[in-house]
């Protein structure tokens, strides 16, 4: 592509100029500082690309206000341009923000087959490309002072990060990028790995909950169970209390027949008591009942005895009685047989009949025998109840003697002539009658020991009222415990009760620890948990987008700077010796790294050494190679790209400065459109009688 | 035969977060709930309603408290002699300290019916000719496919099924899949009408022939971002032929709207209000709303995202709560313009095309959605931008 002309209505402080740009020629601009070079260059840009439609970070005025004419007027140019074997006017009106591109020959209006930016139609190099790589300002080139490397500033150039940081920079930057996580800026793994424990926490926190809840279930169920259990347990202590109040009821009623039939006897046992008062001291006041009882016993011996006497008299009177009898009754018979047999006897000797005699002989003398006999055996018994007798007496007289000592004992007089059965008649009386003085006595202690008094009576005709109302109705059964049973069946069953009422209460506590400790805990875990979950996916995935960035931008920018490395190994070199015969042989490597090797010394001087070896001019020169190297590869590939040079070579020295010039002018192809401006008239116009400045060289002035 | 139906009331639990809801509104948010349930009942009365179907969560569990229960009870109580049935949901399922157990101790009014079996049983209103047939979640919630196998169904002129479950299909991600069912299963169980919870928007489920066999009523007041929308009960009517017939009426006291808002090419803090005051405005947001309004797009030069809430801050007070999502916003950078076929091949440009050329050979949203978060943080990286996290949700 050729620039052939650029006609300025108004752009800037430039009003009313028509520049020339001839083929074949480098066009060289030169003026004094502040005339409009740099303006002129940017109505060039503008020109063919227009301006930028969005205004540049940092910036409030939009870019097609920054050229507008102070004075007002037209903002307009026009540019003539020959591209691809065709020629165009391309007209740009910057108030009426219009844009116009017409063919040259026909005149015809051929604008839809471009867009606005002409630099990026017709040289594939959008607006800011063509800048950063065609249009070189010496202020750019002189700018390694303030840079940290060289090699960045050519990253930046080759990257394109003129406004930006290079590759390396932004991927130490994805590198390094932190998140920002319980107030600490940390790397994003790092972040993931604390969220994941603390997720991991929380999910244990609610497992915890959720199984110490699942446990409560069945405490649940047992709490259940034994609430059932206490129901019975309380139903059933309520029957018995009816049953206790029945029976009690009962016994009560009992307790109160008892009682008064108690208070019944005790008056008659006062009536008693009181009518056998005068035997309350007798015989002797102090007898002891053991001496009492001893002589009545002794009585009673005495009267046993005396009846035994009186018997064994009778007895014997009865054996007389009875063998008298007896005589009395068989002598008759006996003799009247003894009659018979003796005639019979005699009747038989007289008629000598002597077996009759003899037969009744015998008969006689049987009859005897048997008289002997029956007499000798009642004298036996006689004899018998008369020892009897004996002994009855004998007895009776030992047992009178032990009475009469007991009865003197007793204060009673007797002796062996006493009347000792008269005596001992009365004594025995008034001795029961003292006795059962006595017994009466100590039945009415015992009574008192166990009669109610009064309040206690009361007691008992209150509980049974009490009772009888509670138990309305109800029928006391004929047969029921008794109701310390029930009693102590009851207490059982309320001391059972309590134990379920203390398991209860232990359960419902604890269940009610857990409930709570859950309703406290899982809302605000569970929403950790969720704020936890959201945080780690989002970092998680600014974790992966930022390792994704990093292994694009990774990726591209070596490809980037291998393709960069080739083309400028190819051409930056030779530029190079041409800047500065010092140095030869520009090596760049993958990531843009170079070595340069010093021909005097024929010293390689290493990637690591080139900031701290080279001198800044160097460094200057090496840039501008890069730079015009740059350009021409990208005019070898396609169309030639219009090269615009502002004062390049403001910090080289008069020498490198002719070697430079020179360079652009002889040794850069005639289709290679150069323009160049500068302020240094001086030091162009040295050479303005050369036959090469002459021939190459199109020397205008702004004006 | 009339019934209303409504579920999933979560009373005590207001999440927010996602909203960035604070204390004091979240409180008010759950008396919010509270009136929406009693604006549910309300409908039961009016409508003269024989009964009302509760499919489950009426309240969430770890927040539940004392106040709540007696809230339920008072208001179920003012329905007699509607009955009330309830079958819980996995939020509020039976558990320790549930106050549906008979151990609670809660005297629930003679009305209210809570099923209390794992398994489903049924309840017969002879009166009505109906029967209801429900089930109760246990602790965790059960995720056995109950429905594929025949549930016992009384001899009822209309039997209802009453449950807290998951329509396959239809289950957001984020849903515990309980008591799962296909329209198939639902269908051949020949129920007149399933009212079910679990899902928080309204959907009817009809058989082959277009007939309403059962609905979701939805939760009754919406509190997060997935819950937009108006929050209704069910209102039904079934027919003596088994027709169902449903409509719906709002009981939510606020909605939940969310917008997009484009800020692309907005230049001053002026245009960004206007277009989020229209975005919010068309979204038809009313001032007791809860509004989500998630910017998009470019910021334009000179304009600070994080000064946006200030500046929207006087916008933002004309409604219960806005919330403005800023994480979808991205740097101003002209894709457009960057992609341009360049020879010069700039490392920008090229990062840019290497990565619209994997965004281009995938079809993976997620995917698209990482190489576009990857865009924007390499060329902040280039470009010496904060890298800022950006929010996934």
């Amino acid at each position: 592509m050729w620039i052939e002309s650029i006609d300025i209505e108004g752009f800037g402080c430039l009003v009313n100029r028509h520049y020339e740009f001839p083929r074949d020629k480098v066009v060289l601009i030169v003026d004094e500082n502040e005339q409009g070079k740099s303006t002129l260059v940017a109505a060039v840009l503008a020109g063919l690309c227009g301006f930028p439609t969005r205004r540049s970070s940092g910036n409030t005025i939009r870019p097609v206000d920054v050229y507008r004419p102070w004075s007002g007027g037209p903002y307009r140019v026009k540019l003539c341009l020959e591209a691809g074997g065709s020629r165009y006017c391309v007209e740009r009106d910057f108030n009426r923000n219009t844009f116009v591109v017409r063919d040259l020959f026909t005149n015809v209006d051929i604008s839809r087959n471009f867009s606005t930016d002409l630099a990026s139609d017709f040289l594939r190099l959008p607006r800011e490309d063509y800048k950063r790589i065609a249009v070189i300002s010496g202020k750019e080139v002189s700018l390694f002072d303030s840079s940290p490397t060289i090699r960045e500033r050519l990253t930046a150039v080759v990257e394109g990060s003129e406004n930006s940081v290079g590759a390396e920079v932004a991927l130490d930057r994805l590198q390094e990028a932190r998140y920002r996580f319980e107030g600490a800026e940390i790397q994003p793994e790092t972040a993931i790995k604390r969220i994941r424990d603390q997720i991991t926490q929380r999910e244990h926190t609610l497992y915890e909950l959720d199984r110490k809840l699942e446990e409560a279930d069945r405490d649940v169920q047992q709490l259940d169970e034994l609430r059932r259990k206490r129901r019975e347990l309380e139903e059933k202590i309520r029957e018995l209390d009816r049953e206790y109040e029945l029976s009690r009821l009962s016994e009560v009623r009992e307790r109160i027949a008892v009682a008064e039939r108690d208070r019944q006897k005790h008056s008659e046992l006062l009536e008693e008591l009181r009518n056998l008062e005068q035997y309350a001291s007798f015989p002797v006041k102090q007898a002891d009942q053991d001496s009492l009882i001893r002589i009545r016993s002794t009585l009673e011996s005495i009267s046993q005895a005396r009846a035994s006497l009186e018997e064994a008299r009778e007895k014997c009177e009865a054996v007389k009685r009875d063998w008298v009898s007896r005589v009395r009754k068989s002598s008759f018979p006996l003799g009247a047989l003894s009659v018979v047999l003796l005639l019979v006897g005699l009747f038989g000797r007289a008629l000598n009949y002597s077996s009759i005699t003899t037969a009744a002989v015998v008969g006689l003398a049987v009859i005897i025998a048997a008289g002997a006999v029956f007499l000798y055996r009642g004298k036996s018994v006689q004899d018998e109840a008369r020892v009897h007798l004996g002994q009855a007496e004998r007895t009776f007289e030992q047992i009178a003697d032990a009475a009469i000592l007991r009865l003197r004992d007793l204060g009673v007089e007797a002796d062996e002539k006493s009347d000792l059965v008269s005596i001992l008649s009365s004594t025995g009386d008034r001795l029961e009658k003292h006795l059962e003085y006595r017994r009466l006595e100590k039945e009415l202690l015992s009574l008192e020991e166990r009669l109610l008094n009064d309040s206690e009576f009361a007691g008992l005709r209150e509980e049974e009222k009490k009772l009888s109302e509670r138990v309305g109705t109800q029928t006391i059964p004929d047969s029921c415990r008794q109701p310390s049973e029930i009693d102590r069946e009851r207490q059982e069953a309320r001391e059972e009760s309590s134990q379920l009422g203390e398991e209860i209460s232990e359960l419902e506590r604890r269940i009610g620890g857990v409930v709570e400790n859950y309703r406290s805990n899982y809302s605000a875990t569970r929403e950790e948990l969720e704020t936890l979950r959201s945080e780690l996916r989002k970092v998680g995935m600014f974790r992966d987008a930022l390792a994704l960035a990093g292994e694009v931008l990774k990726e591209v920018a070596l490809e980037l700077r291998r393709r960069w490395a080739d083309v400028l190994n190819d051409r930056a070199s030779p530029i190079l010796s041409h800047l500065n015969p010092d140095y030869n042989d520009l090596r760049f490597d993958e990531s843009l790294n170079f070595t340069v090797c010093h021909v005097d010394s024929d010293r390689v001087i290493q990637k690591n050494e080139i900031d701290s070896c080279l001198s800044t001019g160097a460094k200057d020169q090496i840039y501008l190679s890069v730079r015009l190297a740059c350009c021409l590869a990208l005019s070898a590939n396609g169309e030639s790209v219009p090269i615009i040079l502002d004062d390049v070579f403001i910090s080289f020295d008069d020498d490198r400065f002719e070697r430079g010039f020179r360079y652009i002018v002889e040794e850069i192809p005639g289709d290679q459109q150069v323009i160049m401006l500068t302020c240094h008239r001086a030091r162009h116009q040295r050479f303005e009688q050369e036959e090469w400045f002459r021939e190459r060289v199109h020397l205008v002035g702004m004006d | 035969m009339r019934f209303v139906q409504f579920s999933d009331c979560h009373l005590g639990y207001v999440g927010g977060g996602a909203l960035g809801l604070p204390d004091e509104k979240k409180a008010e948010l759950r008396q919010d709930i509270q009136r929406s349930l009693e604006k549910a009942c309300e409908l039961a009365r009016e409508n003269h309603a024989d009964m009302v179907l509760i499919p489950g969560d009426v309240f969430d569990f770890e927040s539940l408290t004392p106040e709540i229960t007696s809230f339920l009870v008072y208001v179920f109580g003012n329905l007699k002699p509607i009955p009330v049935f309830i079958a819980p949901g996995n939020h509020d399922s039976l558990q320790a300290g549930s106050p549906y157990s008979p151990v609670s101790g809660v005297s629930w009014p003679e009305n209210v019916s809570v099923f209390m079996s794992s398994t489903f049983e049924s309840i017969c209103l002879p009166d009505l000719d109906c029967s209801v047939t429900g089930i109760a979640h246990t602790h965790q919630g059960i995720s056995d496919r109950l429905l594929s196998s025949q549930i016992t169904r009384p001899d009822a002129g209309i039997t209802i099924l009453l449950f807290h479950g998951s329509r396959e299909g239809y289950r957001p991600s984020e849903k515990e899949n309980v008591i799962p069912f296909s329209d198939a299963e639902l269908t051949s169980q020949g129920f007149t009408y399933a009212a079910i919870g679990h899902y928080h928007a309204f959907s009817e489920i009809t058989d082959s022939n277009g007939r309403v066999i059962g609905a979701y009523s939805g939760c009754i007041q919406g509190r997060g971002l997935d819950e937009t929308g108006e929050k209704v009960a069910i209102v039904g009517e079934i027919g003596p032929d088994g027709s169902v017939d449903l409509s719906t009426v709002e009981v939510g006291q606020r909605r939940v709207v969310s917008v997009e808002v484009s800020i692309t090419g907005a230049g001053s803090y002026q245009s960004l209000r206007e277009r989020v005051g229209r975005g919010i405005e068309s979204a038809g947001a009313r001032p007791q709303d809860l509004v989500n309004v998630v910017l998009t797009g470019n910021i334009s030069t000179g304009l600070n995202l994080t000064a946006i809430d200030t500046e929207l801050a006087k916008l933002c007070s004309q409604y219960f709560h806005v919330r403005v999502d800023r994480s979808h916003v991205n740097p101003d950078y002209d894709i457009d313009a960057l992609l341009v076929n360049s020879a010069a091949a700039p490392l920008k440009s090229e990062f840019v095309r290497r990565i619209q050329e994997r965004k281009n050979s995938t079809q993976n949203l997620d995917e698209i959605k990482l190489l576009d978060y990857a865009l924007h943080l390499g060329l902040s990286a280039l470009d010496n931008r904060p890298l800022e996290p950006r929010n996934v949700d």
